[in-house]
């Protein structure tokens, strides 16, 4: 990163305020939604089927030639 | 009939099993529900409470639900529970047909400008999304607990070279450019910057503030643990170095109970070359000498205060000023008059734990030692279940111990509630000391089933009941409404007062008793 | 002769009156049999817009369970089922990539025998259309779009096994062979390759919206056959 430049990007985020992906309590969505905060809220799920099957899909994409 | 079924490999967050289990428990046939991951401590739980699990491996990532109802009802009801689970009877239709993202991946598509993540997923699984989080460049907010040193020190080093924060793990509270994030009071923005290691230490500074007409632009959060020597207080510093960089930020506070050693150092250093003025809140710290332009407080009422006069006068303020507004703030705290004292134990009950900290410092030199399952020191440490209450007692209702399979108490204070009811019947108590957290992520009606309780139990003022004595940390914007709370429980009789520090300091006078607590335990 | 009160037309409905059979009243929908075995579907909802379909102020009231010819005004094309689009826009892949595992009633090592083995998810799961058909239509559409090749290969050995299934999949899977999908999905397809999250996002509801969990098991379909046809493309 060019430090001379670029902006920090903790720096970045006091200036502008915050924008979330809220992942986990749903009512921490519901709050910055009413404080007018752009956020998105997250149904989070955790890697038990997730990882495996992609990564197998992506083996198998790749062999297909 | 006691049934318990497994579901393997499923994920629910806490919250939704525990909604989802009262929902079950207002059927009629229902006489118990429980929902728990499978850890090993809610296996024993649910053991004790009669429910059969057979022996073998379980998962946490295995979901137990236990249902006390006739046999018959028993797969049907599962059943209800698994569409419940699904989809949640009490969202909104429309919630319930919008697609929400699955993943951080997902989301980021959607909101590619987000900046922030704030992560309150099980702790087992916080640690790699905060990861992937910072790896996509965004700062992390991290609720989670149960999150390992380790990983807190790895997530820290890789958001420092990133340029990024993260705040917590076990952070609740955050404020960045007026917005509250987690658990936050609706307070007017201003020329103040804080760093916080304490979450309800964060709130009551913020009030006391606003009570002040004094605004804060961004109180960043640092978890409790980034103070301690093997972490170094990365977050701290570089959020105080942020906020040194904002040019609207006037005064730097840092808050959180006092620092290893070589943390404060860096802490004061980095306060000293901001090149504004700071207060350095370090709770129940001996008492430290000002040193311009860092200022010293060990109380979170006093804190503001200094703030106050530090905005007010400039940094270069002498020193001799900022002491009298802090014996004007001591001098003001309301003192009972002798024959309201109290014979009988003080007992705290606490949904912030700052809060419950800051009371057993306040209390400690005017009653003598005070128990706790979240002591000053740890030989005062309540023994065995923090349920049963010797001496003078304060319990935070918000450590583990508590909050296993329930709601935190300042969403839904009804143990507190429960206990503190309790206490009203003890004859061996004189004084009751409580918080009332109010703001965004708190219970919207945080006193009424106490209020309700105490007008059955024909509770009074002045009557040969302990005497009740609050604080509210609010302020008028908050959902809940400031006075709104206040009224309720003034007219139950109950004492409230303006900052946890005065209130903690009225209840230990009502209940210091001349002859001394020793000779009573004797 | 039963006339059919028309508003607008699918791009493949015929333009003469036709014989056709019923084989499936629901509320807004009815699915007939032609003479060729093919579904024709009356529709009394735009969103339900599929192939050889016509949408129609009500539907007959008429409780016919015979042959019977359907006449119909000339009306205007309201739907072409045909999908032909450029590639989707890379931003939403972190958004595809969740669906090969959403909640469909097949296990993970279902989906993926099924994609090894495409003929192994006709006929299996639950549903009025079995969440393997689903499954497989939505995994053949994103394969047909994006890779071709790769699709070709899948339905050679689909297209001999698909007496493994009922009828209404059956035409379903076999206007997906032929490049022709339902409205709800080609809105979907169509927001892929668009830059706007509100309409993706609401093209995404509404095909969860739809059935039990054959939108689901369409949707991740979608997935599996976007996932592959980006690994295949060295994404």
């Amino acid at each position: 990163m060019d430090s001379k430049h670029a902006i920090n990007p903790l720096d970045a985020l006091l200036q502008k305020g915050p924008v979330v992906v809220n992942m986990g309590m749903e009512s921490f969505f519901h709050d910055l939604q009413a404080q007018e905060v752009p956020v998105v809220h997250v149904q989070w799920r955790p890697p038990l089927a997730t990882q495996g099957l992609l990564q197998k899909l992506q083996k198998i994409g790749g062999e297909s030639s | 009939m006691k049934n318990m079924h497994i579901v393997k490999g499923v994920y629910y967050d806490s919250v939704t099993l525990m909604l989802v289990a009262r929902e079950l428990k207002q059927i009629e046939d229902v006489r118990e529900a429980t929902l728990n991951i499978a850890t090993p401590a809610n296996i024993a739980i649910m053991r004790q409470a009669g429910f059969e699990i057979p022996e073998g491996a379980h998962s946490p990532d295995d979901l137990l639900v236990g249902l006390d109802c006739p046999a018959e009802r028993q797969q049907e009801l599962f059943q209800t529970a698994r569409t419940w689970l699904a989809s949640p009877p009490w969202k909104k239709e429309s919630e319930k047909t919008t697609y929400q993202p699955k993943s951080l991946d997902g989301a980021l598509s959607i909101l590619p400008e987000a900046n922030l993540a704030l992560v309150s997923i099980a702790g087992r699984y916080a640690a790699a999304e905060a990861t992937k989080a910072l790896e996509r460049g965004r700062n992390v907010m991290l609720y989670s607990d149960n999150v390992s040193l380790e990983d807190e020190i790895r997530l820290k080093q890789l958001a420092h070279s990133r340029g990024l924060i993260v705040m917590g793990p076990d952070c609740g509270t955050a404020v960045i450019n007026g917005k509250g994030l987690g658990f936050s009071n609706a307070c007017p923005t201003g020329p103040v910057g804080i760093v916080s290691a304490s979450g309800t230490g964060l709130q009551e500074v913020m009030v006391q503030l606003a009570r002040r007409g004094i605004g804060v632009k961004h109180g960043l959060g640092t978890g409790g643990r980034d103070v301690k020597t093997e972490v170094g207080g990365i977050s701290f510093v570089d959020g105080l170095n942020a906020l040194a960089r904002d040019p609207d930020i006037q005064v730097l506070v840092a808050i959180g109970k006092p620092p290893a050693a070589e943390v404060r150092a860096r802490i004061l250093a980095t306060m000293e070359q901001s090149g504004k003025a700071g207060v350095a809140c370090f709770m129940g710290d001996r008492n430290h000498p000002d040193a311009p332009p860092v200022f010293f407080a060990t109380q979170l009422e006093e804190c503001a205060q200094v703030v106050s006069v530090l905005l007010e006068k400039g940094k270069q303020v002498d020193k001799a000023t900022v002491k009298q507004a802090r014996q004007a703030l001591f001098g003001s705290y309301p003192v009972p008059p002798p024959h309201e004292r109290k014979d009988g134990y003080l007992k705290g009950l606490f949904t912030g734990g700052t809060l419950c900290y800051e009371a057993q410092f306040m209390a400690q030199p005017i009653v003598g030692p005070v128990w706790s399952n979240a002591p000053l020191h740890s030989e005062q440490k309540v023994q065995g279940n923090s349920l049963s209450m010797t001496g003078h007692c304060m319990v935070d209702y918000g450590e583990d111990e508590f909050t296993q399979g329930r709601l935190h108490p300042m969403i839904d204070p009804s143990l507190r509630t429960e206990r503190l009811l309790e206490q009203l019947k003890d004859p061996m108590v004189g004084v009751i000391l409580f918080d009332v957290v109010l703001g965004y992520g708190s219970a919207a009606q945080p006193v009424d089933e106490l209020v309700a309780a105490l007008q059955q139990a024909g509770y009074r003022e002045g009557s040969s009941f302990p005497t009740l004595v609050c604080s509210i940390c609010g302020t008028e914007e908050d959902p809940q409404v400031l006075s709104a709370q206040r009224t309720k429980l003034k007219q139950a009789g109950v004492k409230v007062f303006e900052s946890n520090a005065a209130a903690a300091l009225f209840a230990a006078l009502l209940a210091q008793s001349p002859q001394g607590k020793e000779e009573k335990n004797g | 002769m039963i006339e059919l009160s028309a508003r607008l037309r699918s791009a493949d409905w015929p333009e003469k009156p036709v014989r056709l059979q019923v084989r499936h009243r629901f509320s807004g929908v009815m699915n007939l049999v032609g003479p060729d075995e093919k579904r024709y579907t009356l529709l009394t909802r735009h969103i339900d817009f599929q192939p050889r379909s016509l949408l129609c102020a009500s539907l007959p009231a008429h409780d016919a369970t015979g042959e019977e010819q359907y006449s119909f005004p000339p009306v205007e094309v309201g739907f072409d089922p045909e999908l032909r689009l450029p590639f989707p826009n890379p931003r939403w892949k972190g958004m595809w990539t969740e669906w090969p595992t959403l909640e469909t009633g097949l296990s993970p090592e279902e989906v993926e025998k099924g994609v090894q083995l495409p003929e192994s998810l006709l006929g299996r799961g639950e549903g009025f259309t079995p969440a393997g058909d689903d499954l497989l239509s939505g995994m053949l559409t994103s394969l047909l779009w994006l890779d071709p090749v790769l699709a070709e290969r899948k339905f050679l050995r689909v297209e001999p096994m698909l007496h493994n299934t009922g009828w209404f999949s059956r035409q379903m899977l076999l206007d997906t062979m032929h490049g022709c999908t339902w409205k709800r999905g080609k809105d979907l397809c169509m927001a892929l390759c668009d830059t706007d999250a509100a309409r993706l996002l609401e093209s995404v509801a509404s095909i969860l919206q739809w059935g039990h969990r054959s939108g689901a098991a369409w949707l991740a379909g979608l997935g599996v056959g976007l996932c592959l046809a980006d690994a295949h493309n060295g994404g």
